[in-house]
């Protein structure tokens, strides 16, 4: 597995660039500025600021707080793990940062874009432009198959035909899962289906994957395969913030950060992130 | 894009075959029914709608105001209103009168038969019509006197293969006529309908026609407006011409007419006797196609939403995918149309198969009629367009609305939305209980009519019409024999049969100036016995009293709208001085449609014949009776062949339309519920899937079957007694509406609607019930083991 992935690895890196035209044009608003693309070439740009930001509901006259006043910086090239008790607020945290949910207050910027000023569109865009979601339970839709799980996210971005193949065909190839191709989910292993899931999140040339508890249903093994991957991720330069109860998973990454009722406890890191800090070839970068 | 959401759709189809089936079906029974009724109200619009000059075409109306009486409608009249106002009017262009029917016997060699529709028309009849001619000159062939035009059918069982043209037909046994033009059968959707049409010059000839201004009450008169003119300036210019011609002379009398005009085309849904009955129909029949429509739509909705929540977390993922509003939104509407467009595909094959089986229920052929043509596909299209964007449309909204976070967590569909589906379903019960109640209200109504005894002897009466004088002036001796025989019990002469309404004439009661209409039937002095008729007051005729010849009796009706106390000995004035000798108690003389109007019973027919002899039959052996009914006639009346008819059955028939109503209500009603009952049923499935889980706990927890039933039901049919509370008196108050077309109805009996609140529960509950039980029995582990 582990030398396939290797192969493929050089693959996507040596490969013709596989970012696609609507994808690039659609978010071409929320590229950063020209002048920074050399900066994000030097060195670790950073890609999220989150100032105060808080989250709470409203519980009768009394606040119920989910986030109290956190303040984040996350570096483009970074794999952070977020850990913590349930209901520290690491979930929402994590769709927060990945524009599901909006905070209650607080300031985020991403790429330097003011996220908290946008409308659900604009926000909806940059989430498209930019992330990958994979999540504890995969979420892959029961009605389509492996094949055409993996080639939804492309459907939304409104890549040609063609290319589409070439790039499900590819991820199929690169996950070792082409022989699943035409199976339903159900059909799958916990591990196959977060394998798809992991690949769906992906197909897109995504700067930024989030990873809602990824091996929380797997055993060991599996959780293992798919960290395992999401550190080839992060060497190749993709940006990633998992939510986790396990060391052992916090242990790929280079940050951990703990959460306690709402705030950050800890914030340590644990090892350089990888050399790799440039964009690599194949990702979205702009003109 | 197009061909994902297409798989998609299919698959989701195709996995919950339950849902797909509930809402494909109940949407194109429902189209079915829409297009049935569609193609009906379009049959009863195209009447009269293929002449060519049908633009232009006017009946003329002749409205008789008389001092104490509301203005009369009659589009019968005298012949010389058309020639008339063809000389004195430049945009009167031409005219034609056609008679109104005059059944008589028509004989080819040996054949001959009794035929109702002949008429005498004018030449210029075939000019203003487009009747399709198949042989013969439309210009002329009416235009001398004793020629006729037949059409196909009655040419056929005339002359069979032999070719009709120039032969000659015998009208009653005494004229003969020229057989001069043949033409189609009329279509179904004319208002003028004919056998045979005689040429009006003919009529010139009869010494004993009244053909002026004053007398034959007989002539339809139709005229052709050149074009560019108004009928309502013409309107305006006919006082003085009817003045000059007819009212001047009528002014003594207190009457007065007044001529309008019709336009052809809105004579069949306006101008006709059964006009307000139809267009009452029309309203009830698209009513109810919109409301069958709307509880197939709400179906369709109410599903889509309950199964919303189910394709929340599909939403949400793509959301995080990165779907736009917009994509979700058209992948929804998009697997609201294909099912739509299903269901009308289903829903045309469906039509297409029963229209000859509703042809009949209808009573009428739709064999001109196509169901693809322009209006029902636009009509269709609309509806598609409706049902879809309605179906499609708020779960699209909805739902793609949702936060992709909440929506993966499993989408909480909310309780305003439960609520919504409720209010929903509150409406086609309403809608499915207040037809069922009407058809019960209808039923009721029609077995009232059916049963009411209508003040006279209506069984075991046989009614033998007279037709022509040959056969009129033998009356007596054909009376005199058929009382011989066993089995015959009475015989009476008449001019008409009760019960299916009577002619009226003027006539100046003592005290009084000016004429007033009365009904009037001429009759011989065993009427009162055989029709079993009770006199309350003064006594029947009597022959051995030559004095009684012109003596009336009357019923009390008349004698009430007089205010006479005491009638008998009064007198009524009509040529002559008429003595009332009695008066009968009020019978049922026309259709209980009508109050029970006045009534002049006369022993002087008109001309001196009677048209129709009614005999008072043993109905134990009614069978060997006629036979020798028939034998007696055969050896008086050779040349004529014997016809009779059952007179309850006649009165009977008067319900036809009525019959055929409640027939297609029911059918409807029945079909509305079945549709209604499919949604309940899918919204009960996808209740029971949803919760499963529970039930599992429940029943680990060691809830009962009966209680678990109950857990699904209490709500539902909580719901559906809301429907019905809301249902009811929509059904209560158009019935009302209805029953007011009846002089004399029934009512409506609170029990009806206790039938129906209960038909419909308990059906409710059947299906709730029975799709409960499977959950219910099934093992609690089961449920439970996956999550």
């Amino acid at each position: 597995m582990k030398k396939k992935l290797e192969i493929e690895n050089s693959l996507v890196i040596s490969g013709r660039p596989l970012a696609t035209q609507g994808c690039c044009n659609q978010s071409r608003l929320y590229q950063p500025p020209s002048g920074e693309q050399a900066a994000v070439a030097t060195k670790n740009k950073n890609m999220i600021q989150l100032r105060d930001i808080e989250r709470y509901y409203r519980n009768g006259f009394r606040k119920a707080w989910i986030l109290n006043q956190v303040n984040l910086d996350v570096k483009e090239g970074e794999f952070v793990t977020i850990m913590g008790p349930s209901g520290a607020g690491k979930s929402t945290l994590l769709n927060i940062i990945g524009m599901l949910e909006e905070p209650s207050g607080g300031e985020y910027h991403f790429f330097d874009e003011p996220v908290h000023k946008f409308n659900e569109r604009k926000r909806s865009d940059l989430h498209k432009a930019y992330m990958g979601f994979v999540f504890q339970a995969y979420h892959l839709i029961d009605d389509l198959t492996v094949y055409e799980n993996i080639e939804t996210p492309l459907l939304y971005r409104n890549v040609k035909g063609k290319e589409r193949k070439s790039m499900v065909a590819e991820i199929l190839d690169r996950f070792n899962i082409v022989a699943k191709k035409d199976l339903f989910p159900e059909q799958l292993s916990g591990g196959q289906q977060q394998l798809v899931g992991v690949a769906r999140a992906v197909i897109s040339k995504p700067r930024l994957l989030l990873a809602d508890e990824p091996t929380g249903n797997l055993h060991t093994k599996q959780g293992d395969q798919i960290m395992e991957l999401f550190k080839e991720l992060n060497d190749e330069g993709v940006t990633i913030i998992q939510v986790t109860h396990s060391e052992r998973n916090a242990s790929f990454g280079t940050r951990i950060i703990e959460l306690v009722d709402g705030n950050i406890r800890r914030d340590e890191q644990i090892r350089e992130p990888s050399g790799q800090a440039d964009v690599p070839k194949g990702m979205p970068n702009g003109k | 894009m197009f061909r994902h959401y297409l798989t998609i759709a299919i698959r989701n189809l195709l996995k919950d075959k339950l849902y797909s089936w509930i809402n494909v079906l109940g949407l194109s029974v429902g189209l079915v029914l829409v297009m049935m009724i569609l193609l009906y109200l379009q049959f009863e619009y195209s009447y009269d709608d293929w002449h060519t000059q049908g633009e232009q075409l006017y009946r003329v109306n002749i409205r008789t105001h008389r001092a104490d009486a509301q203005g009369e409608e009659s589009h019968v009249f005298t012949p010389p209103i058309g020639p008339d106002l063809q000389v004195e009017f430049p945009e009167v262009e031409a005219y034609t009168r056609i008679s109104t029917e005059q059944p008589a016997f028509l004989s080819h060699q040996e054949e001959a038969m009794q035929v109702d529709g002949i008429h005498y028309a004018d030449t210029s009849f075939f000019t203003l019509f487009d009747f399709s001619w198949l042989a013969g000159d439309a210009r002329t062939a009416l235009a001398r006197p004793n020629t006729m035009v037949l059409a196909m059918p009655l040419a056929r069982r005339l002359f069979g293969e032999e070719d009709p043209m120039g032969k000659s037909v015998v009208l009653d046994n005494q004229q003969q006529y020229e057989v001069t033009g043949l033409v189609a059968a009329p279509p179904v959707h004319s208002h003028l309908q004919f056998e045979a049409l005689l040429s009006f010059s003919t009529l010139y000839q009869d010494s004993e026609r009244f053909m002026g201004w004053n007398g034959g009450n007989q002539y339809i008169t139709y005229l052709l407006l050149a074009e560019n003119s108004s009928p309502a300036q013409l309107e305006e210019k006919l006082p003085p011409f009817m003045w000059r011609h007819i009212n001047e002379g009528l002014k003594p009398y207190g009457v007065q007419l007044e001529a309008r005009l019709q336009p052809l085309r809105d004579i069949h849904l306006w101008f006709n006797p059964d006009s307000p009955a139809l267009r009452t129909r029309l309203l009830a029949f698209g009513a109810i196609g919109l409301l069958i429509l709307l509880i197939a739509g709400v179906n369709f909705v109410n599903l889509a939403t309950a199964r919303a929540s189910w394709r929340a977390k599909e939403v949400g993922v793509r959301k995080v995918l990165g779907a736009s509003r917009g994509a979700l939104i058209r992948q929804f509407m998009g697997e609201a149309f294909l099912l739509v467009l299903i269901a009308m595909g289903l829903g045309f094959l469906l039509t297409e198969a029963l229209a000859p089986v509703y042809g009949k229920l209808i009573g009428k052929a739709f064999y001109p009629f196509a169901i693809f043509n322009a209006y029902t596909v636009l009509a269709l299209l609309g509806v598609l367009i409706l049902v879809g964007a309605l179906a499609g449309g708020y779960p699209a909204l909805y739902i793609s609305r949702l936060k992709p976070v909440t929506a993966i967590k499993g989408g909480s569909t909310g309780k305003k939305k439960q609520g919504l589906r409720n209010a929903l379903l509150v409406v086609q019960f309403a809608i499915s209980a207040g037809l069922i109640a009407c058809t019960l209200v209808i039923y009721q109504q029609l077995q009232y009519t059916r049963h009411k005894g209508l003040g006279f002897e209506q069984q075991g009466i046989v009614v033998l019409p007279l037709v022509g004088k040959a056969v009129q002036s033998k009356q007596a001796a054909l009376k005199q024999e058929l009382l011989a025989l066993q089995g015959v019990e009475g015989a009476t002469a008449l001019s008409e049969a009760p019960g299916q309404g009577l002619a009226r004439n003027g006539y100046i009661p003592e005290g009084h100036k000016e004429s007033m209409l009365f009904h009037v039937i001429d009759v011989d002095e065993n009427f009162i016995d055989v029709f079993g008729l009770e006199l309350s007051a003064g006594r029947s005729f009597d022959p051995a009293r030559p004095a009684d010849a012109p003596a009336f009796l009357v019923n009390e009706a008349l004698a009430r709208q007089l205010h006479w106390s005491n009638p008998v000995g009064k007198t009524i004035t009509r040529n002559e001085e008429h003595p009332v000798i009695g008066v009968v108690k009020d019978f049922h003389f026309a259709s209980l449609h009508h109050p029970i109007g006045p009534l002049i019973i006369t022993r002087q027919p008109w001309n001196g014949r009677y048209h129709r002899l009614a005999l008072k039959v043993r109905t134990s052996d009614w069978k060997r009776t006629m036979d020798a009914v028939r034998g007696r006639w055969e050896t008086i009346l050779p040349q004529t062949p014997f016809d009779y008819g059952f007179l309850d059955e006649a009165i009977g028939q008067q319900y036809e339309s009525e019959r055929r109503f409640q027939e297609a209500f029911l059918y409807f009603s029945i079909l509305s519920i079945l549709i209604a009952l499919l949604g309940l049923l899918g919204l009960v499935a996808l209740a029971i899937q949803q919760r499963t889980k529970e039930v599992g706990i429940r029943k680990v927890m060691g809830a009962s079957v009966g209680s678990i039933i109950a857990l699904f039901s209490k709500g539902l049919l909580q719901l559906v007694g809301i429907a019905l509370a809301a249902g009811f008196p929509l059904a209560w108050y158009f019935m009302r509406r209805w029953l007011q077309g009846f002089a004399y109805n029934n009512g409506i009996d609170w029990w009806v609607f206790l039938l129906a609140g209960a038909l419909t529960l308990l059906v409710a509950f059947l299906t709730v019930a029975l799709r409960a039980m499977g959950v219910a029995r099934s093992n609690p582990v089961k449920a439970l083991r996956y999550e």
